[in-house]
């Protein structure tokens, strides 16, 4: 039985890594190590079941041995869907301190995380009125606003993820739905929010895309 | 019966944890502190403030406890730290700003008040004419001239870094043999005590380059890097080198129809090409090219990223202004048949003001002041002056003064030119060249 846990969770990881689950959870960077740990308990369980072989009939294993293979096997049958809006709201976005920044990039082909920095270091709305935006992200709700198009920040993992948004004036009566993707075309604009002015986007066009294969962004 | 002694692993443990938490409760209790303010290099209003806290501040809290003297209107800008104090646009700078800062952050701790001294407004710089040759000489606040390095036979061409730390400087020797210098310059425009605020201090000057050049262009942007194109002889196409704020040397293998200028914000630079002209990232940068095709000239920089004003020349040997805005394609904002001596922009192009001049007019120039969509403004005849060749006209958003060197019966003189009323105010100074140095 023990042989049989590790080999489940050891292909668990392996076939995560290998199979793109792992892009919800890890950065891409990280992926190679979850690899190389499943190969590793592979090897181990591997070595338990020669053990097993060459020692004849065992006593069962503990109970906790079964709870991990059922717990590997319900890994392995059921897709992720992570809610990213969800996540995002229950995260502090604060982005802290950023290297060296610069925007000569056009900004037609600034990401959405791009403009969240340039917004965050140069946070002087009129510098960016009239500009032409193109950024995808997945539609994230706010209490008392409307929803922003936003995305995840990760150095590591799901677990140190930054939701970073930006405002979005959306088409009237086109109001989208929590956890979309959309891919927006459009204008940057100023408008007062709570006293204050604040760059948004002026949607123009929007396109509904699938998840991308990898949504955190570094 | 062995009596049981304290377990040392257990003590370590209990001490580590212990520090721990003295070091969370201090951090908790530590107020927020000012970890840096600096001029904004760019900004939507005359000037603007960048501060970074230790934590991140109320916003509310900063507007309401701090202040400006004299009072100007102003915004705060951000979401905690960093933040920017952003002077309003539409108003002008007179004289030092004291600003005191105080406010709480988020957790309701109050930063300590504190005082500072800040001077925005850029300072008068010319290559004047003196006996021996030309010098370059700075206007000081109560309007004395101030001389910055030797006296050279010739002062070819003079550039302020764009960080105003110091003023690159082709001298010459006359007859056609050129040197390259930096004199570096330590200003002092944002302190803590007002007696600091006080005229810049020129450092060493040193030499750019060992070989004697027959000619060189020169480019700086806002960070301070510095681009040199520069031959030794007349029949070679010269060579292109970058010197980072920071002094690190590149050279750069570049072919240029004509003068490369670095962008303000910097990152990259715009090199006339015989197609056209196209904007190159600087090394370092993602290798990336764009092309604005025809026969364009870049005629001068808006303050906002990435908003130019260029001169298109036409077969028909009209001329026209345009406004470059990203993502757009240039837009016409005058055409006609007369010279674009200059131009200068405000803010992303809000208002625009060219120099013509026509031959069959007996060449006196005129002032134009455009809106954003071309709309004349206002106009004013520079009869009596000529623009001096070389001179580009600048402005200066903290007074909303333009710049430029006009010459009349006198002599060249530096020229004041209110924005709004467009209102000449020449200096009582002789001059070859006037600029402004950036107050960095």
């Amino acid at each position: 039985m023990t042989a049989l846990c590790l080999a489940l969770w050891g292909i668990v990881l392996l076939g995560s890594s290998l199979s793109g689950r792992l892009d919800l959870l890890l950065r891409g960077v990280f992926h190679p190590l979850v690899g190389f740990s499943g190969v590793v308990l592979l090897v181990l369980a591997g070595a338990q079941l020669k053990d097993a072989w060459g020692q004849g009939r065992r006593p069962g294993a503990p109970r906790g041995w079964w709870l991990g293979a059922a717990v590997a096997l319900l890994v392995l049958a059921i897709p992720p869907n992570p809610s990213f809006s969800d996540l995002a709201t229950n995260r502090p976005a604060e982005l802290g301190q950023e290297e060296a920044l610069n925007f000569v990039l056009p900004p037609a082909q600034r990401s959405l995380t791009d403009w969240v920095r340039l917004l965050r270091s140069q946070p002087d709305p009129s510098l960016y009125e009239g500009d032409p935006v193109r950024i995808s992200g997945f539609v994230w709700p706010q209490k008392g606003d409307q929803p922003q198009l936003a995305r995840l920040l990760v150095r590591c993992c799901l677990a140190d993820a930054t939701p970073v948004g930006l405002p979005v004036r959306w088409p009237p009566g086109q109001v989208p739905k929590a956890d979309r993707w959309l891919a927006v075309r459009g204008t940057m604009a100023v408008e007062e929010h709570d006293g204050q002015k604040r760059s948004v986007v002026v949607a123009e066009r929007i396109a509904a895309i699938p998840r991308p294969r990898r949504p955190l962004e570094p | 019966m062995k009596r049981l002694g304290p377990n040392p692993v257990g003590l370590v443990l209990a001490a580590g944890i212990a520090l721990a938490l003295l070091q969370q409760q201090l951090l908790l209790r530590r107020p927020p502190r000012l970890l840096e303010l600096k001029s904004s290099t760019a900004s939507s209003g005359p000037a603007a403030l960048d501060l970074r806290f230790s934590r991140p501040m109320q916003r509310s809290s900063l507007e309401r406890s701090s202040a400006l003297a004299p009072q100007l209107k102003s915004t705060w800008l951000g979401e905690g730290n960093p933040l920017r104090l952003l002077l309003l646009p539409q108003q002008t700078i007179r004289g030092p700003l004291q600003l005191l800062l105080a406010g709480i952050d988020r957790r309701g701790l109050p930063l300590q008040r504190q005082r500072w001294h800040w001077d925005p407004r850029p300072r008068l710089l010319a290559v004047v004419p003196v006996s021996g040759g030309e010098q370059l000489q700075l206007q000081q606040r109560d309007g004395r001239w101030q001389g910055l390095g030797p006296v050279w036979p010739q002062l070819a061409e003079v550039r302020p870094l764009g960080d105003g730390s110091g003023v690159a400087m082709l001298s010459g020797d006359g007859k056609g043999a050129h040197k390259l210098w930096l004199l570096p310059l330590e200003q002092q425009n944002l302190v803590r005590e007002p007696s600091s605020l006080r005229n810049p201090i020129t450092g060493k000057l040193t030499p750019l380059s060992d070989q004697t050049l027959l000619f060189a262009h020169l480019s700086s942007n806002r960070r301070g890097d510095l681009l040199v194109q520069a031959s030794t002889t007349a029949l070679e196409p010269g060579q292109t080198l970058l010197i980072s704020s920071s002094g690190e040397r590149r050279h750069l293998d570049q072919a240029a129809s004509g003068p490369i200028q670095l962008l303000p914000e910097g990152g990259a630079m715009v090199v006339p090409e015989l197609e056209g002209l196209t904007l190159h990232s600087l090394p370092g940068e993602p290798g990336r090219r764009q092309v604005l095709p025809g026969s364009r000239e870049l005629s001068s920089f808006c303050p906002v990223s990435g908003r130019a004003l260029l001169v298109r020349h036409w077969p028909d040997y009209r001329r026209s202004l345009e406004l470059v805005e990203p993502g757009q394609p240039p837009r016409q904002l005058w055409i006609g048949s007369e010279a674009v001596l200059a131009s200068a922009c405000d803010r992303g192009g809000e208002r625009v003001w060219l120099v013509i001049s026509d031959w069959r007019q007996g060449a006196q120039p005129q002032l134009l002041a455009l809106d954003r969509r071309g709309r004349l403004q206002r106009q004013r005849s520079l009869a009596g002056w000529e623009v001096e060749p070389g001179s580009a006209m600048a402005f200066d958003p903290t007074r909303q003064l333009l710049l430029l060197t006009l010459r009349n019966r006198d002599g060249a003189r530096p020229v004041l030119i209110d924005g709004h009323s467009l209102g000449l105010q020449p200096q009582a100074k002789s001059v070859r060249l006037a600029l402004w140095l950036p107050a960095g």
